[in-house]
């Protein structure tokens, strides 16, 4: 009985103690990723890892995108300020600022193309009906 | 199998004829006006040319204490003087609209058969000015206001029996589908806001009925801190929801315009108006 005990107890330990490592673990995993956001948000050698031409090509396929949304009335504000932004950074010489802001604005132009494909025609479902 | 083809075809079209929205602006006038009542039982339906003021009393108060000393008043004097001017050529503005321009906004927006397009009355006042040599103004430019709310003021209480001739259907339908179309990145229509949630709060502001939109302009708001046009104001409630604006009397603009003026005829006009 008492055996049984001193083992609970033991187990107890055990368990505290897998319980601080994985906390430590997950905090130093959560520190480290910090350090690298804080890296590319500084002035670090990550800041200049994306290759710039290519940087250019996303920010032109966003301007692209964004345009053809715009023929269509459908462009989205934020796709402008996004391109702005990413225009600005990678003059700078931050690639990877101009790099996460060639992507939004890619990625919300194309949602807005998106949207006004769809919309040419699922509009003409929320026209009010006339009651019977 | 040709035969057959051509009769699947023309079983399709037919269909897709049947299906689709209502193709008579007065079917939809009906449709939007039966909505309102219901949605609004107690609220008669001209009372929605005072827009959100038809809806919340006590926004009502305020708003009828602030028309005791309107803030458009001075717009109105300057319009009618700017109205008054003869231009270059000896003619004036009188000389372009009929009744010598006095209480016709009721007339505005129509589908001009020949140009092929909506005319607004903004868009007239500078197609007056270029017919007599002189420059157009700005649609957002202080004189525009000035004339369009000296020229709906001699028009209050006069009621809109804006036509549309065949030719014109297919500006209408334009208007019509801006209403309907879900745009910005909110992904709303004007229709989410003005039909669906209309009456519920959006922050602080209580939202319109579509219908009577068209009555009150052009419009001083407190927030511009001058008068405007309606086309402002759709500008306006596109950046809201997060796309881009189009330009004042862009031909959208202007068959939204036509839609959402058919939208309220039978009612009055009361512009030039105050908003918040």
């Amino acid at each position: 009985m008492a055996r049984r005990v001193g083992s609970k107890a033991m187990n107890k330990r055990i368990k505290s103690l897998i319980s601080i490592c994985m906390i430590t673990l997950l905090a130093a995993c959560g520190d480290s990723g910090n350090q690298v956001k804080s890296a590319e948000r500084g002035q670090a050698p990550q800041e200049n890892t994306a290759p710039k031409s290519s940087v250019a090509e996303i920010i032109a396929e966003a301007e692209k995108v964004y345009a053809a949304a715009k023929e269509r009335e459908h462009a989205w504000t934020i796709t402008r300020k996004h391109i702005k932004k990413a225009r600005e950074a990678l003059s700078a010489g931050h690639t990877e600022a101009a790099l996460e802001s060639a992507e939004r604005a890619l990625s919300t132009a194309q949602a807005s193309l998106i949207q006004a494909k769809r919309e040419s025609v699922a509009w003409k479902e929320r026209v009010l009906k006339t009651s019977s | 199998m040709n035969k057959s083809m051509s009769l699947l075809a023309v079983s399709i079209f037919l269909v897709g004829g049947l299906n689709s929205v209502n193709a008579d602006p007065e079917a939809d006038r009906l449709a939007m006006s039966d909505f309102y009542e219901k949605r609004f039982p107690a609220i008669e339906l001209s009372a929605h040319k005072d827009g959100v003021y038809a809806l919340d009393e006590a926004k009502r108060e305020q708003w009828l204490e602030i028309e005791d000393f309107p803030p458009y008043e001075i717009a109105v004097d300057e319009g009618e003087a700017l109205f008054s001017i003869s231009f270059a050529n000896g003619k004036s503005y009188g000389s372009c609209f009929e009744n010598k321009g006095i209480g016709v906004k009721q007339n505005f927006p129509y589908f001009d058969i020949e140009k092929a397009e909506v005319i607004t009355l903004e868009l007239a006042i500078n197609q007056c000015r270029e017919t007599n040599g002189e420059s157009a103004l700005g649609y957002g430019s202080e004189e525009m206001g000035s004339l369009s709310a000296y020229m709906a003021f001699t028009s209050r209480g006069n009621t809109f029996a804006i036509q549309v001739p065949e030719d014109g259907m297919q500006a209408y339908e334009k208007g019509k589908q801006f209403f309907y179309e879900r745009r910005g990145q909110l992904d709303f229509a004007c229709s989410s806001c003005h039909l669906g949630l209309s009456g519920n709060m959006l922050r602080g502001e209580v939202l319109s009925a579509s219908i009577g939109h068209a009555t009150h302009w052009p419009t001083y708001r407190f927030k511009w801190e001058a008068i405007s046009s309606l086309h402002k104001r759709f500008a306006g409630c596109n950046g809201q929801v997060g796309a881009e604006g189009l330009p004042q009397q862009s031909e959208s603009y202007r068959n939204l315009e036509y839609f959402l003026t058919y939208m309220s005829n039978g009612m009055e006009l009361n512009g030039p108006a105050s908003r918040k």
